[in-house]
This record gives structure tokens, sequence and C-alpha cells, in this order.
């Protein structure tokens, strides 16, 4: 039945289903094959002719393989933005710490300027922060 | 003349869950009764088959045990459960409805309505 391993087991490579649900797979047509063999075909007949019943994947696996990739599209692209929002969120802070120091120690007479551009730079991550949860909440 | 398999999808759940309520069934038995009580004329593809049944047992509709068959070979039973039940009489209350819509679209003579 080795045959029958190798053949599900290929017809499974690019899918992510468990190791359970390809045995279960296996089981039931090594099942059919033992039918077959009871019928008087020869194992080598059996196997064939099981494999060539089996038919393809697309009817229900494909929908699932689709669901998966989509998933898994969803889970990077929300990895994305959290890398983006880690960016944004640390090169805000250097950026108004730089602001920051600019103005405190070279133009204090002109008063806490700094604070201005602060307020238009936290709008930056804030920004993909919004866009993070919109994709969380999808 | 072998029927369309799309034709006889959306109620191939039905199919498999009153065999399986008749009596406790495997695999492959399923498909083989299919085929036998429709005197050929429509055969499941197995993948097809086994998905549907995977998926029923993970909703809980269905359980199953090793059981043995002739010659002391072990085999996957597949028995209903009460859910199954609860679900297959309202497919088969469904599939009623269906058959006398569709009877009374497609066989009715009444060319006045």
């Amino acid at each position: 039945m080795q045959e029958i391993k190798e053949y599900v087991h290929r017809l499974f490579k690019h899918t992510r289903h468990q190791q359970e649900t390809i045995n279960q797979i296996i089981e039931m047509l090594v099942e059919k094959v033992e039918d077959l063999k009871e019928t008087g075909l020869s194992e080598r007949d059996a196997i064939h002719k099981t494999i060539v019943e089996f038919g393809d994947l697309e009817d229900y696996y494909i929908p699932t393989m689709e669901r998966e990739k989509r998933r898994y599209k969803r889970k990077k692209s929300i990895q994305h933005y959290r890398n983006d929002l880690l960016f944004a969120s640390f090169s805000t802070c250097i950026i108004i710490g730089i602001l920051a120091i600019v103005n405190i120690f070279y133009f204090r007479d002109y008063g806490y300027w700094f604070i201005i551009p602060s307020l238009g730079l936290l709008f930056w991550p804030l920004s993909l922060l919004y866009k993070l949860l919109n994709k969380k909440g999808d | 003349m072998a029927i369309s398999s799309d034709i006889i999808r959306g109620h191939l759940e039905s199919v498999i869950l009153k065999l399986i309520i008749e009596k406790d069934r495997y695999g492959y038995e399923i498909a083989s009764v299919i085929q036998k009580r429709t005197h050929h004329q429509f055969a499941i593809k197995e993948a097809t088959l086994y998905a549907m049944v995977q998926r029923f047992e993970k909703k809980g509709l269905i359980t199953s045990y090793i059981g043995t068959k002739s010659h002391g070979r072990e085999r996957r039973y597949y028995t209903i459960s009460p859910l199954g039940y609860d679900y297959f009489e309202r497919k088969l209350l469904e599939w009623k409805q269906l058959k006398e819509i569709m009877s009374l679209l497609l066989e009715t003579t009444d060319a006045r309505n």
C-alpha cells in the first residue's frame, strides 16, 4: 500500500492539512483497495482503480486552500503594518527628541516651538495605528 | 444517463447522512452503496466523500470508531450523532420543500398563471 501513501502525500504536498487528515484519507483508500481485492481484482489493479477514481482536490479542498492562502496573506500584511508602526513610532520619537534638543539648547529664546512640528509628526504613527486596527477588524 | 455532479452536489450531505443513519458504514461502503442504489447513474468522487465525512466529524454530526469487517480486518466506521440526526431532519425538510417548488415550476402545465 506504499503506492497509496505516496499518492496521497504527493496530492497534499502543497496543502496545510494535518497529518491526521492525510492518514484518514490513506486509511479510507486502503479500505477501498481491500474491498476491490475481494471482488477479484489484483492488488495492482485495485490500487490503480482507487487512484484513478479518487478524483482531484478541486471539489472541497481547493476552497480550503484558498481560505488558508487568504489567512496567510492577511497575517503577513498585519505583521507588515506592525513593523511599519514600530518603525514610525521609533522614528517619530527620535525626530521629536532631536527637535526638542535643538529647541532647548540653541533656540530657547523662541519658546517651545518644537511642539508644533512634533504634533504634526505624531500623525505618522497614528495613521499607521489606524490602518493596523482596521486590518485587524476585517 | 449519468447525472451531472453539480446538480446533486447540494444534496450530497443529506445522502451521506441518510446512509449513515441507516447503519454504521465505512468510507468506501458509502460510495459503493450510492453507486449501487443509483444503478451506476451517479458515482460520488472519493475526494468529495472523504472531505465531507471529515467535515461532518469535525462538526460533530457523526463520530467514528474502529470496527472489524470480514476476515477480521479493521475499518473506520461512522455513526450518526444526535446533532447529525437533527441536521439530517432539517435537510430532509428542505429537500421536500425544494422538490415541491421545482415540481410546481417545471411540471405545471397551466399557462393561465
